[in-house]
């Protein structure tokens, strides 16, 4: 190999591990920290930050809050057809509920005091809602949202949530939204 | 430039945007290091149409083979959108974020696992598993051991702390009017054995905070450290009148403890302060580097003496060489470890040895062979990942031979020697200054011979030719204030150009990754020697660089054309098309870009 072509690929392949430690992303902002500062108690002397992040406060009772400024877009109603059990003012579903245009399946499950819910994206809408972030509401408004999660990069995805007369009451009629930032 | 340069101009960045306010937070500042290294933010789509369902038939549309794409006229063009959108809304953070395929450790979790933190009003804050880790553990409460080589001069902890001593704007006792500057401007740090503590009361803040460190450092030094303590006496920091010891070892926490706050500004573009701060980096980051170079899980295996650096090494060598065997990517890694191990038992440096074990069997009996046979990589991992892993444990952020500011560990995976001169010698210096390959693109013509490389592909792409130049070749920042993407004169750029200007920032960034990757390895094949089939290139095109889903490629007819062309691949089921492919793209791939820049 003659020196000049040495030279090309050594300059080609530097271009190549640039472009890999490239970072597309801005630096967090001003605002955005400090905005998470004032959510985060004060930190302990020595604390790790895992533990200190770990101590934040939750929301307010019953307010389900993935980011500032979300927005809700409804992609899809889920109709139970039928009760499963008549004991129970909001009995869980037994079976996966699908939505209508076959987009979505959700399955519900008591583990203890608690409900695991499962998103599964179906078909290409599994490309599609890929690593976004769903809602599960009561109603078609960000106010009903009783969970959300990240699809994996499968479109699938798992949250736990409180088993209460809530919880209960939206999963009678659940909406499954795309939570949004303000910026999207 | 190697990822560490990039967490350098970051760091720097960061720690001038911290240091320089009134009052200083070192909280925020610990939150921003780590919202930059390992947070996933909630809006990282850049797609925000959820009525439009991208189906497998329109990533098909464009089955066309890679090669032909960029010939293909206006009807393509009018395509590509769609590809790209669709692209787009799969895989676009990891590429946005370089921390989490270069940096941080990843082989024993799943890809989209992320921690999230419920920050009462705010929501959910999502981060990378490791991120706590690096952030705390690595960067900023490891401390950095003394090397022997040093003799009495300072490590460069200490040399960082006597700079941002120098930028200090703190109260010093002076008057305005008085001659002569600051007396934090004249801050120094050099071993005594007859030194004395002397204070004033502007001092009194710095010297409680040294005293504090020294207590909590105790008697935990190395044997190094102890011996030239007695026999060159300790640190000892000078600022005017005033003196204080200073502890053997420091961490970077306990600099920014100390430091008397708050800073001037600039010090972030001073490309000495940039080495320096690089040489504490990577000195921080060597034994992290090595073990996921060794696929040895950080968690478990950071704070331990052993492996030593030395065995570490080896190790990663050992890891690499039976990662790019076949045995490897077929699932048979106790197969590729025993060839890979063969192998480096017979170079002579290694004496027989390989990361201090005599047989393949010891090695595999013992903790640190079990760990990197069983526990670290043993899933499959995305495209970005693999090509990450290209350049793994011996790479760019290696240090040996070819940084001339690279740290050189100690025994112990420690602190090295910066020269003074280098900082008195950089006022002014430019943050191209990286030294090593990065040096490649710094001459004057490399963007000439680049156009003259591409030729129209790049020529005829202004807003691609001003992120080569720009981004790749200056080095600069995409984001930013002195980012790319906010200046004037590339938005003019954008607006003129149809493909580009109705993008949003986000999709931009994916939309130019993805082509440069694309004219890269195009010009890049040029001087291949060897032929490439077609259906391995396009395989490498669209599934490795365009990350489109492979079983769409294998139902494209175009690809199915290419295959039934080629006999060998032909005869393949898809599972074995799909391994075989797989393999061949990652070794053509570490052919391509693998091999420039590493050691001998």
């Amino acid at each position: 190999m003659d020196n000049s072509l040495q030279a090309k690929n050594a300059r080609w392949t530097s271009l190549w591990h640039r472009l890999q430690t490239v970072r597309f992303e801005p630096l967090p902002s001003r605002d955005e920290v400090d905005r998470m500062l004032r959510a985060l108690p004060s930190r302990h002397p020595g604390e790790g930050l895992a533990d200190w992040l770990a101590r934040a406060k939750p929301a307010r009772r019953g307010v389900v809050v993935p980011f500032p400024g979300a927005r809700f877009l409804p992609l899809a109603i889920i109709e139970r057809l039928a009760a499963s059990s008549g004991y129970e003012a909001f009995p869980l579903p037994e079976a996966s509920m699908i939505s209508p245009d076959e987009s979505f399946r959700l399955s519900v499950k008591r583990i203890e005091t608690r409900l695991e819910l499962r998103v599964e994206a179906l078909g290409s809408d599994a490309f599609e809602y890929a690593e976004r972030c769903i809602g599960i509401s009561g109603s078609a408004e960000l106010e009903g949202l009783i969970a959300f999660l990240y699809l994996d990069a499968f479109g699938n995805g798992l949250t736990r949530i409180d088993d209460t007369p809530e919880t209960r009451q939206a999963l009678a009629r659940p909406v499954l939204g795309l939570l949004e930032a303000p910026d999207e | 430039m190697s990822i560490i340069d990039r967490l350098t101009q970051d760091l720097a960045e960061i720690l001038e945007d911290e240091l320089t306010r009134e009052p200083v937070n070192l909280d925020r500042l610990c939150l921003t290091i780590l919202l930059l290294v390992g947070w996933r933010r909630s809006g990282d789509r850049p797609s925000s149409n959820p009525t439009k369902s991208a189906s497998a038939e329109e990533w098909s549309s464009h089955g066309n083979e890679g090669g032909e794409e960029d010939d293909q006229g206006a009807q393509e063009e009018d395509k590509r959108p769609a590809l790209f959108r669709l692209r787009e809304r799969v895989s676009p953070f990891s590429r946005a974020n370089p921390y989490l395929n270069g940096l941080l450790f990843r082989d024993y979790r799943q890809d989209s696992q992320y921690h999230e933190y419920s920050l009462g009003e705010y929501g959910c804050l999502r981060l990378h598993p490791e991120a706590c880790r690096y952030v705390d553990e690595v960067l900023l409460l490891r401390r950095l051991e003394l090397a022997r080589s040093i003799g009495k001069n300072p490590t460069n902890m200490h040399r960082l702390l006597e700079y941002f001593c120098r930028q200090s704007r703190a109260e010093d006792g002076r008057q305005s009017s008085d001659q002569g500057g600051s007396h934090w401007r004249g801050t120094e740090i050099r071993r005594e054995i007859d030194g004395a503590p002397r204070e004033e009361a502007w001092f009194g803040p710095v010297a409680d905070a040294l005293r504090a460190q020294i207590k909590e450092l105790g008697d935990k030094l190395s044997k190094v450290s102890y011996n030239r303590r007695a026999a060159d006496g300790p640190y000892w920091l000078h600022a005017g009148p005033c003196s204080e010891r200073v502890g053997e070892e420091l961490n970077l926490w306990e600099v920014l403890v100390i430091v008397p706050k708050p800073l001037g500004p600039g010090f972030s573009l001073d490309s000495g302060f940039r080495q320096l701060l690089k040489a504490v980096v990577g000195s921080l980051n060597t034994r992290y580097r090595l073990l996921r170079g060794c696929g040895l899980v950080p968690e478990d295996w950071l704070h331990r003496d052993e492996p030593s650096m030395d065995h570490l090494k080896d190790l990663a060598q050992l890891r690499k060489l039976a990662w790019s065997s076949p045995d490897w990517l077929e699932g048979r890694r106790e197969e590729a470890f025993a060839q890979a191990f063969a192998a480096l038992r017979q170079l002579p440096k290694h004496n027989g040895k390989v990361g201090g074990f005599a047989s393949f069997e010891a090695w595999c009996a013992s903790e640190e062979g079990d760990a990197m046979l069983h526990r670290g990589c043993t899933r499959e991992i995305s495209w970005e990942y693999l090509i990450a892993g290209i350049t793994e444990g011996a790479s760019l952020d290696d240090p040996e031979g070819r940084d001339p500011f690279a740290p050189r560990d100690s025994d112990t995976g420690a602190s090295e020697d910066f020269p003074e001169e280098r900082l008195a010698s950089s006022a002014g210096g430019t943050q191209g200054d990286q030294g090593g390959l990065d040096s490649l693109l710094a001459a004057p013509d490399t963007m000439a011979q680049i156009l003259e490389d591409a030729g129209p592909r790049l020529a005829d792409n202004p807003v691609l030719q001003a992120f080569f130049r720009w981004v790749l070749v200056e080095g600069r920042q995409w984001m930013g204030r002195h980012g790319l993407a906010r200046q004037p004169a590339f938005q003019a750029l954008l607006a003129r150009d149809t493909r580009y200007a109705a993008l949003s920032e986000k999709t931009l960034a994916v939309r130019l990754s993805v082509e440069a990757s694309l004219l890269i390895l195009d010009v890049r094949l040029e001087t291949h020697p060897g032929p490439v089939s077609p259906a391995l290139y396009a395989y490498l095109r669209r599934v490795a660089i365009e990350e489109q889903p492979e079983p769409v490629l294998f139902k494209d007819k175009s690809f199915k054309t290419l295959v039934a062309k080629e006999p060998t691949l032909n005869a393949l089921s898809p599972e074995k098309l799909s391994a075989h492919l797989r393999r061949e793209s990652l070794e053509l791939l570490q052919t391509l870009f693998g091999a420039v820049g590493e050691p001998g």
